[in-house]
């Protein structure tokens, strides 16, 4: 796999603006890296140095650092270029640790798993 | 009275620079200014805001959006409040 320079901009949507920025990256399955754009292809597969994820629940956030990571382009859904100025998260916000937020995280999928199991049992009433 | 037709590439050509709403396949939505589209139409906009389930959910600035997340795209008037085609 070739990776691109700054040169290369011809590669993709104007990703190269993006080289040696700090991004946000949303995949596909909910997750939200953080890190600075170190590489990329024309499949936007990435290379983010420094990268972590922040994971959100309720008014609780942890930011999870995982170092040097390459991102497999089918699972990137968008890339925002993140504001240094403005990087500070609303008031309401509460910094956790990684226990806490996994804690939090494991009790939001049990919620909506029972949620989910509720919505099937009813499905025999109908309601439209 | 016949329509002229407009082929994909001119269409997005021509919406470049102008507000548009791009909707995923996985229901969100995202309105901003087009900056540039690709031979494989990946998407940068600008100024852009998400909104999900018709509910604004914040500012997200500069994006690029890959390709192949995208269900369709179109464009709006500047004021048009997202709540009016919230539900497809």
């Amino acid at each position: 796999m070739s990776w691109a320079g700054p040169e290369d901009i011809y590669l993709s949507t104007s990703l190269a603006s993006y080289l040696d920025k700090k991004l946000l990256v949303l995949l596909r399955d909910g997750r939200k890296l953080m890190g600075t754009l170190r590489s990329f292809d024309q499949f936007a597969n990435a290379v983010l140095e420094g990268a972590c994820e922040r994971v959100i629940v309720g008014d609780l956030y942890c930011d999870i650092p995982l170092g040097l990571y390459v991102i497999r382009g089918e699972n990137v859904v968008l890339i925002g270029e993140l504001d240094l100025e403005r990087e500070e998260l609303p008031e309401h916000m509460t910094r956790v640790s990684t226990a806490e937020i996994k804690r939090a995280q494991k009790a939001e999928r049990e919620a909506s798993d029972l949620k989910g199991t509720m919505r099937k049992r009813m499905e025999f009433l109908d309601f439209d | 009275m016949a329509t002229i037709p407009v082929n994909p590439k001119p269409f997005l050509n021509n919406l470049t620079g102008k507000p548009v709403i791009v909707k995923l396949k996985w229901g969100m939505e995202y309105k901003g200014y087009l900056v540039s589209v690709d031979s494989y139409m990946n998407l940068q906009l600008a100024n852009t805001e998400e909104y999900i389930e018709g509910q604004f959910t914040g500012n997200l600035g500069e994006i690029l959006i890959r390709c192949n997340n995208v269900l369709y795209l179109r464009g709006v008037p500047e004021d048009e409040e997202i709540e009016d085609v919230a539900e497809d």
